[in-house]
């Protein structure tokens, strides 16, 4: 058996971001997948808000663009800690992490509130399966991101994350900004075309 | 939901690997076939499961509360018939294309033919094999369109042209016919068989669509895919273990896999062409399809006898067979030149350094000349 020559040691490959990347690619293909769903259903009832949205239903735009702009807030702040890490700048980045956790929170608190205000009945509405599953999901995904965040934020603020090694960081900032455009594409196919 | 999440959780891990733990110096178009193909099909699945988890969870939401919106358990088979059937099936037998690309080059000394082609084909494979599209349940008509037609059309392409080209490595030499290359080419051609068949089930003059003939192109599908799977421990049981399987036994085994698939698969595609519905069974004689479903009975009998003994000889062979040279089939993929994996305990030293799509093969015939000279 014939050996080859050996070879210097490689580079560090960046697996989380690729990895993460890769989790963001399935995350938009399943978002693709239940708006898909919903969008289909509501063509084949009529394909209007008043033929789709059940009566008795309330659906404001408030609380869901305000969640839109705490989402967009959370990208921000998510890129503002992949440039503290990048400038070992530790006190911004744990105020960054430890502010995207809050603005998850707020979201979730947002999307709680419109749950219960909505005033639809999931057995007894196909409508409110569609629209508790497809934001049921989206919170689920969120509790993730913020989960990472603070994975991310321990590892940065006990010295895991520099300006030379900040790929955790990186993956978690890609993660939420998915998040954002994921709850983009909620927010205008639900929320404000029903 | 969660065997799916596992599924994507692992293709996540392979295509992360391929990208990214490559020896220094291999580009990424210089990956073994196998990985390749591994390459394509995770990637394929990432953008496809996702739907399927994205079904499972409003089905099952919905068959929770009231059955409001997609009537209960009356029609799940309905909802989730897209994942078994063509295009999605083609992306199930990519590795086993993977393994042919692989072994019968190696197994023939001969470099990788056409490279370039292999790796479209298989690229090919894989963008064919996205079945989220068509979910008839939502999509009504779905197989009428030209993009459905078309995907089934180009669902033969990738089979052929891996058999072709690795096929062209093997013609012409002088070779022992040794256990992985008959396991494998089994594998292509049943893969094929899968391809071909997928032609003929969207057009309306054979009226195959929800027929038995459906079933009989997905067991192609899948039977290809273990096949190849089984055509690798074969190949690869040595690198692992240490130890090879006995030469005749695993290829009169192939014979029987191949035997048993034929029973199983020909009498479900005849059975289409009679109208027996997909997923209906029946033996009572004046159906006129008893006969055909007995066959395929008999077809899963031999096939579970050649899987039972498959598994006992791998079991025997590879735990307390006699041990083997380490590259028993002079093999020429990168893997076969890291002399350290197939002894436990003893450490890797470093990577090997890659120059070229066949550093073993160039390796092997610089020491032949040196010999010759």
């Amino acid at each position: 058996m014939l050996a080859l020559p050996p070879a210097p040691a490689p580079a560090r490959p960046r697996q989380k971001l690729i990895a993460t990347s890769l989790v963001v690619t399935g995350g938009v293909a399943l978002f693709a997948g239940l708006l898909g769903v919903y969008l289909n259903l509501r063509d084949a009832a009529g394909g209007t808000t008043k033929a789709w949205v059940p009566k008795g239903v309330v659906m404001s735009n408030q609380a869901p663009t305000l969640m839109l702009v705490t989402m967009v807030g959370a990208s921000v702040v998510a890129q503002w800690a992949v440039y503290a890490a990048a400038r070992d700048i530790r006190r911004d980045l744990g105020a960054a992490t430890a502010l995207l956790v809050v603005f998850g929170f707020a979201v979730v608190n947002a999307q709680a509130y419109m749950w219960k205000n909505m005033h639809i009945s999931i057995d007894k509405q196909g409508f409110a399966v569609l629209v508790f599953t497809i934001t049921g999901t989206f919170v689920v995904a969120l509790l993730a991101g913020i989960v990472f965040a603070l994975l991310e934020a321990f590892r940065g603020l006990g010295g895991r994350a520099s300006s030379t090694r900040h790929e955790g960081i990186s993956a978690m900032a890609l993660y939420w900004h998915f998040l954002t455009v994921a709850f983009a594409a909620v927010w205008f196919v639900i929320y404000i075309n029903k | 939901v969660v065997v799916v999440a596992a599924l994507l959780l692992g293709a996540i891990c392979v295509v992360t690997t391929v990208f990214t733990s490559r020896s220094p110096g291999m580009w990424l178009d210089w990956v073994p076939m196998f990985a390749w193909a591994w390459l394509v099909t995770g990637v394929m699945l990432l953008v496809t499961l996702p739907v399927l988890i994205a079904d499972l969870l409003l089905l099952y939401v919905d068959h929770r509360y009231g059955s409001k919106l997609f009537g209960g358990a009356t029609d799940l088979g309905g909802y989730l018939h897209w994942v078994t059937a063509q295009p999605q099936n083609y992306l199930y037998y990519l590795p086993a294309l993977g393994v042919v690309a692989d072994v019968l080059p190696s197994m023939a000394g001969a470099r990788q033919p056409r490279r370039i082609g292999l790796l479209f084909a298989l690229a090919l494979g894989g963008l064919v094999g996205f079945g989220a599209f068509a979910q008839q349940m939502f999509h009504h008509g779905v197989t009428d369109t030209i993009v459905y037609r078309t995907f089934a059309i180009v669902g033969v392409v990738p089979p052929l042209v891996v058999l072709a080209l690795a096929g062209s490595s093997v013609a012409g030499r002088r070779m022992r016919i040794a256990s992985p290359l008959v396991w494998a080419t089994i594998a292509g051609l049943v893969v094929l068989g899968a391809g071909a068949a997928g032609v003929l089930t969207p057009w309306p003059a054979f009226d195959l669509l929800g027929t038995a003939y459906e079933m009989g192109q997905f067991n192609l599908a899948l039977l290809g895919a273990a096949l190849g799977g089984l055509a690798g421990v074969v190949y690869w049981g040595p690198r692992l273990w240490g130890r090879r399987l006995p030469e005749a036994a695993p290829i009169l085994l192939a014979l029987g896999a191949l035997a048993g698939v034929a029973l199983i698969t020909i009498p479900d595609l005849i059975a289409g062409f009679i109208d027996q519905p997909f997923g209906s069974v029946d033996f009572q004689k004046e159906s006129g399809t008893a006969l055909l479903n007995v066959l395929e009975v008999a077809g899963f009998a031999v096939l579970l006898l050649v899987v039972l003994g498959f598994a006992l000889l791998a079991l025997r062979a590879f735990s307390r067979g006699e041990r083997c040279d380490l590259d028993p089939w002079d093999a020429t993929t990168l893997e076969w030149a890291e002399p350290v994996l197939a002894e436990p305990g003893v450490a890797a030293v470093a990577l090997p350094a890659v120059e070229s799509p066949e550093p073993l093969l160039d390796r092997k015939l610089d020491a032949l000349a040196g010999k010759e000279a």
